[in-house]
């Protein structure tokens, strides 16, 4: 018999469920379970021990990956869990429809946007992927199927939006697309020298601009400097779609990203947008999902995996502690090619474990070097912890407890609504069970 | 182009069934459970508005009425066999029940409705019958050869049709497919396996070609196989696969 798989975690290495069951199964027989703790997964995009069950069961939901109906006049559709946000942009964009809300991979299911309440380039305008969603319906371990909205079962919908996989299995969910009258977009590349010109230019393209993102440089000698991109959708009716096919990346038997590469490529790609560049108009592929062109990107990091520290701090904080947390990364040699800067929009949290929140967000990207690596997240939990801010759950693997009950500060609420046959790693790590 | 596919609801299937309905074509989608093609047909119409999809329910068991239903279905292109069940080999070894089940849904069901689809083409004078086959029954092992000799029966049938029809205009096209991120293997180690998606696009161009061929799917297997058949039994056996 073939061994099972390890899934569930892009950074992670290796993580082995006992079991793995498809949601169809479940939902035929509620008692496939017999008393062992499940956990739903979907694409396996979640980059720490949220979407890791050691030792217990995992329910796939790749076999629910239909959509149910759509609503034209409303823009309104209704889809199983499984379906990819990639499948969704393909089937609607040339019908002039397109998502509200995207993460920056396409590769995730709706389950796992809903669970892990992502959000996109354009948070600021729109808020997260919750935000947009009118209903789901939720399989509980206990076999009950429990239809939730904002009307009903209220407290569990707000549970569900951001409530990593925890409070039951979501079958299907109903919400909003948006019109869109190309699948282009005209972009901006600006330049900025360090962490308050970005945050006054982020500030000034907002206004302009449905979507906006930065590149930040981490490197010991220009840390804070870096570029941002900023887009509306083109309303010139072309809708030639982008090729779907992507390059898959083998599992190299060490990683290639180090400290040696890590500048050569963050210094290449700092070169390959030295210029602003105004007006040039991209596909949503290329704008919305870069790194889809490589399939499993994160086998560059070889078999010890790697770490995304994704945080966020309030405004009125931002400046002080981001430029805190740059230089710490620098001065530890640590460098990060993938990072990422944004602020976010002063809308309410979608769910109660919500991550995104009024402040700005960066996300870094670390090889796994071990103890190295994590004592200097340890550094950086102290200035974050001190400005206020929150670590974003859907990426974590490590942070204290301390740290999650201080920046999660619904967490009672959240407890109180779990689904009690449903952990994870994560769940037990940071709530105990 | 109007295609019939057994097995609708399968992955493979619905992922070719998606590839056709983007090409134009008219489907009909046959399985046992009628919701679960409701649900496919209804996917595949908002992906494409405006597809003309029929769906039609059969109790399998009964032989006879597979065969008659299948038989009603009129000016087709071309079919898909494309139903199957992976056996558990401990399960097949021990309970006869479930044996006998196998090989009549993996090998029995199909031949009734491969000549059910050969009759019509016949009658046509035109068609191209294309059947899922497996690597699995390329030869016998220790791991599954409950699976794989229901898939080695497929095999011998598809060879004998093609026999039948050579020199006419209906083609018959077997697909020997390797492992496959399926339903069917949700619960198995899905490590190297294929995405639904490629295997249903080579089934589809090879379909359109409409020429009779027997086919590893994907490609690489071809090759992987001719070693493991000429391998010999005992160093086979050892091996363990």
């Amino acid at each position: 018999m073939a061994k099972f798989q390890s899934q569930g975690s892009w950074g992670l290495p290796a993580h082995t469920p006992k079991r793995t069951f498809s949601l169809s199964a479940l939902q035929s027989n509620s008692a496939l379970l017999d008393g062992d703790l499940a956990l739903p997964i979907g694409l396996g995009r979640s980059y720490g021990d949220v979407g890791l069950n050691t030792g217990h069961t995992v329910i796939t939901s790749r076999d629910k990956n239909h959509f149910l109906a759509f609503d034209r006049e409303n823009a309104l559709l209704k889809c199983q869990a499984g379906v990819s946000l990639a499948e969704i942009q393909r089937t609607f964009i040339p019908l002039g429809y397109a998502l509200i809300a995207t993460p920056g991979t396409s590769q995730v299911s709706v389950g796992g946007a809903i669970a892990n309440d992502v959000h996109g380039k354009n948070h600021h305008r729109v808020s997260s992927f919750g935000a947009h969603i009118e209903e789901i319906t939720l399989l509980r371990t206990s076999g009950e199927t429990l239809v939730c909205s904002r009307e009903f079962n209220a407290a569990l919908f707000e549970a569900t939006i951001g409530g990593l996989g925890l409070t039951g299995f979501i079958l299907d969910a109903t919400f909003r697309l948006k019109r869109v009258n190309s699948a282009f977009l005209i972009q901006d590349t600006l330049l900025f020298e360090n962490v308050a010109e970005f945050l006054k230019l982020s500030q000034e393209s907002e206004a302009s601009h449905e979507y906006s993102v930065a590149w930040v440089d981490t490197s010991k000698r220009k840390f804070g400097r870096g570029f941002l991109m900023r887009a509306n959708i083109a309303d010139d009716g072309d809708f030639t779609m982008p090729a779907s096919k992507a390059i898959e990346l083998p599992m190299l038997p060490f990683g290639v990203v180090n400290k040696v590469s890590n500048a050569i490529a963050a210094s290449a790609y700092r070169l390959s947008n030295s210029k602003e560049k105004l007006g040039t108009k991209v596909d949503y592929q290329k704008y919305f999902y870069p790194l889809d062109a490589i399939a499993h990107w994160n086998h560059a990091y070889g078999p010890k995996g790697f770490y995304q520290y994704q945080f966020v701090v309030p405004n009125e904080n931002a400046e002080s502690a981001i430029n805190e947390i740059l230089k710490l990364v620098a001065l530890s040699g640590n460098q990060s090619f993938l990072s990422v800067l944004k602020t976010l929009g002063r809308q309410r949290p979608a769910g109660l474990l919500s991550f995104t929140r009024p402040g700005v967000t960066v996300a870094l990207d670390f090889e796994n070097r071990g103890v190295e690596t994590l004592e200097l997240f340890n550094r950086l939990d102290k200035v974050l912890s001190q400005a206020g801010g929150a670590l974003n759950l859907s990426k974590d693997a490590r942070m204290a407890r301390s740290l999650f009950e201080q920046s999660y500060s619904r967490y009672k609420e959240f407890e109180a609504l779990r689904d009690p046959g449903i952990s994870s790693g994560l769940s037990r790590r940071l709530m105990g069970f | 182009m109007k295609v019939a596919i057994v097995g609708a609801s399968s992955t493979i299937a619905e992922a070719a069934a998606a590839l056709w309905v983007a090409l134009g074509a008219e489907l009909v989608l046959i399985g046992r459970n009628q919701q679960a093609l409701e649900i496919v047909k209804n996917h595949l119409q908002i992906k494409v508005p405006g597809s003309k999809i029929e769906t039609v329910a059969i109790d399998f068991a009964a032989a006879d009425d597979l065969f008659a239903a299948l038989r009603q279905i009129k000016s087709l292109d071309a079919a898909l066999v494309a139903h199957g069940e992976l056996t558990s080999q401990s399960v097949a070894q021990s309970n006869a029940g479930a044996l006998a089940h196998s090989v009549y849904v993996n090998a029995a069901s199909a031949a009734i409705a491969l000549e059910a689809f050969a009759a019509t083409f016949e009658e046509q004078t035109h068609g191209t019958l294309a059947v899922i086959g497996s690597v699995a029954g390329d030869r016998g092992r220790t791991s599954n050869y409950a699976y794989g000799a229901a898939k080695g029966f497929i095999e011998r049938y598809a060879q004998g049709l093609q026999m039948r029809f050579s020199g006419s205009n209906v083609a018959v096209v077997l697909f020997k497919v390797g492992p496959t991120k399926t339903r069917m293997t949700a619960a198995l180690n899905q490590k190297g396996f294929a995405s639904p998606e490629s295997v249903a696009e080579l089934i589809v161009n090879t379909i359109s070609k409409n020429k009779s061929a027997s086919v590893y799917v994907p490609g690489k297997w071809r090759l992987i196989m001719l070693v493991i058949k000429a391998l010999p039994t005992a160093l086979l056996a050892k091996l363990n696969l």
